[in-house]
């Protein structure tokens, strides 16, 4: 397919508020937004309701009962989870908020798991309380009644869309003043110019296996960098537990292991209590991958969940919580109540780290907002225990709450055209290759990369995952070769994952300790006199590979909890 | 061209029970799925992530997934 720069027909749309990303996160920004009256447009890469992975999410929301739970009980876990790198500015306020966030689905429709008229509650990942309420069709209901929300609220809805680019102001160069993007089938190009943006293009999980989703690519975090914005807890990347022998979207830890399901290794031996003596198998995400990658990686594998003692009680609520992965364990062949079902490990990008964000979700550079799985998840520091779903939900209606105010302020700006066509030109640079490599062979080299960064990182293999991403940058991404603009989001995606991984191995680098999910082999012991610090990382000059990595003292002195007056180690 | 592996999923949308509504092809996340002469067509399978939009979202229950050779990656 040959296009040219001369009939290149790009459709510009003028909004207040551009919203990137359908998710949880998304959905909240956009609904909050439509509610302030401003014009509201939404770009979803997939059909909204449908796409990324909220509707895909274990099927539980972490949620306040303010006649149960103890506030500064749990305001403390979160700290001690987040191992002390926590943005307490963040995290201020969000407990009680999960209540108002359940209030509100509730009364949209969203139905919950209930007995006697109460919310059923149960513990789950890195919870010693019941903290966790249950849905009764997962999130995929939850997901369609949002975008039922979304089109009440007579937001414009863009589905299909990939964003490629934030553009940046030419008066100011700084402030962002809307998004390029382009439709997956069609190919038609749209400038949507807004007073202010929201991203919420969520987790990257195009380029690891096990829960692999090829649609995300992490561009929202590439196109969040090349604007200018800062990145934070970067080298915080999380690994999942998921099955090992198919991929399972949102696996459903929380619920399986909040219900009792236990993990055992190839001696058929508990392992958990070496780790979390208290929470067992419901330790955080941090404790659990650590301990099932050190059982793997030290002979005793395999490891595998078991569900099998489970009560038909446990069953039922599972099987409306996480429909799913039910699906998913039975198309496996697997059936829970049964069979145990091998368990591994894989990287996810569902982490603590992410484009720095403020409590109201505003990014380092004026006109753009994060919310969700982008954001840096300021309230979670190095691991979150409210539920991945509710923290976007909360940074969703946050964002979306502070961005018509800096939209009604702004001068729209209109896009310079020339600027826009050359780097479409550019963007379809692969459909103008007569031969090339497949998105398919460039993403299994990408794929082979992620076991250089974890889940134990050593500067050896951390600088090896560097060189490689960059020569696959170098040498394979030119030659990415697409038949049509499907395969083109996904060539333009590799390049986006691509980045991501440097920037994770280029944080990992700088923190030399190990805290949360990150643990050096030089450096195995939390460092709290040297390192109760965040990493940000930001663009230093027009390329990429040129990052400004720097730390930043926690400014503990005016937080609610410090490790110092806790009598901690400083 | 590329290596084949075993994964799990979309394997097919049964034509007799399908209605062509096309639903398929609105809710797949990752474009799998395409209205080709009006009926929906399996034409990237091996974007596919088994998350079964497809599945839940077709009111006919015509399309099923489940262990298949894929394009890897």
């Amino acid at each position: 397919m040959k296009l040219s720069h001369g009939s290149m027909d790009i459709e510009t749309i003028r909004t207040d508020i551009l919203v990137i990303g359908g998710g949880i996160a998304g959905c909240f920004a956009a609904i909050r937004a439509g509610e302030s009256g401003m014009k509201v447009t939404l770009l979803d890469k997939g059909h909204l309701g449908r796409s990324g992975t909220s509707y895909q999410m274990s099927g539980v929301l972490t949620c306040f009962d303010p006649e149960r739970d103890n506030h500064d009980a749990w305001y403390r876990e979160c700290v001690e989870a987040g191992d002390w790198i926590n943005d307490q500015d963040c995290l201020e306020g969000m407990i009680p908020e999960t209540a108002d966030r359940v209030r509100e689905l509730e009364a949209w429709g969203v139905e919950f798991q209930k007995e006697h008229g109460q919310f059923i509650r149960k513990p789950g990942v890195g919870h010693v309380h019941a903290r966790n309420i249950l849905m009764t069709k997962g999130g995929f209901q939850l997901q369609s009644v949002l975008r039922g929300e979304v089109h009440r609220r007579k937001v414009r809805v863009l589905e299909r869309i990939m964003a490629t680019d934030l553009l940046v102001s030419e008066k100011d160069g700084r402030r962002v003043i809307g998004a390029l993007g382009f439709h997956i089938r069609t190919g038609r190009f749209f400038i949507v110019e807004a007073g202010a943006t929201i991203l919420a293009t969520g987790a990257a999980r195009a380029i690891w296996t096990g829960i692999r989703l090829p649609m995300l690519s992490g561009d929202g975090n590439a196109m969040a960098f090349r604007a200018g914005c800062d990145m934070r807890n970067r080298e915080f990347a999380v690994y999942y537990e998921a099955p090992a022998d198919f991929d399972a979207i949102g696996p459903g830890s929380n619920i399986l292991f909040g219900e009792g399901a236990v993990l055992l290794n190839g001696r058929g031996e508990r392992f958990m209590e070496k780790w979390d003596h208290l929470r067992m198998e419901r330790a955080t995400r941090v404790s659990r991958f650590m301990a099932v990658a050190a059982e793997i990686e030290e002979g005793r594998g395999p490891v595998y969940l078991d569900a099998t003692g489970l009560d038909e009680g446990a069953f039922n609520r599972i099987e409306k919580a996480i429909p799913i992965p039910m699906m998913c364990f039975k198309a496996a062949g697997l059936d829970l109540r049964k069979d145990r079902i091998r368990w591994s490990y894989t990287l996810a990008d569902h982490s603590p780290g992410g484009v720095r964000a403020n409590r109201h979700g505003a990014s380092s550079v004026p006109g753009l907002f994060v919310a969700g799985d982008i954001s840096d998840h300021g309230t979670s520091g190095a691991c979150n225990i409210i539920s991945h779903g509710m923290v976007s939900a909360i940074e969703g209606n946050r964002a979306g709450k502070a961005a018509p105010p800096v939209a009604g302020e702004a001068n729209q700006e209109q896009a310079d055209q020339n600027i826009v066509k050359a780097r479409v030109a550019d963007l379809l640079e692969p459909l103008n290759r007569e031969n090339g490599l497949s998105h398919h062979e460039v993403r299994r080299h990408c794929i082979a990369i992620w076991s250089l960064l974890g889940p134990r990182k050593n500067a050896a293999r951390l600088k090896a995952a560097i060189a490689a991403a960059r020569e696959i940058r170098d040498t394979e991404i030119p030659r990415l070769r697409a038949r049509d603009f499907h395969e083109l989001s996904h060539c333009i995606g590799l390049g986006n994952a691509l980045h991501l991984i440097e920037l994770y191995a280029r944080c990992a680098l700088e923190r030399k300790e190990s805290r949360g999910a990150h643990f050096r082999e030089e450096y195995p012991h939390r460092d709290d006199r040297h390192w109760l610090q965040w990493i940000v990382v930001g663009k230093k000059g027009e390329r990429m590979d040129e990052m400004d990595v720097r730390t930043e003292a926690i400014p503990f002195e005016r937080y609610p909890l410090s490790p110092r007056s806790d009598g901690e180690q400083a | 061209m590329g290596e084949q592996i075993k994964r799990i999923a979309i394997r097919h949308i049964d034509p007799n029970r399908c209605i062509r509504c096309g639903v398929c092809t609105l809710s797949c996340p990752n474009d799998v799925i395409r209205m080709r002469r009006g009926k929906p067509v399996i034409v990237y399978r091996s974007d596919c992530s088994q998350c079964f939009a497809c599945v839940i979202d077709c009111p006919r229950e015509a399309v099923s997934l489940g262990w298949i050779d894929v394009e890897d990656a």
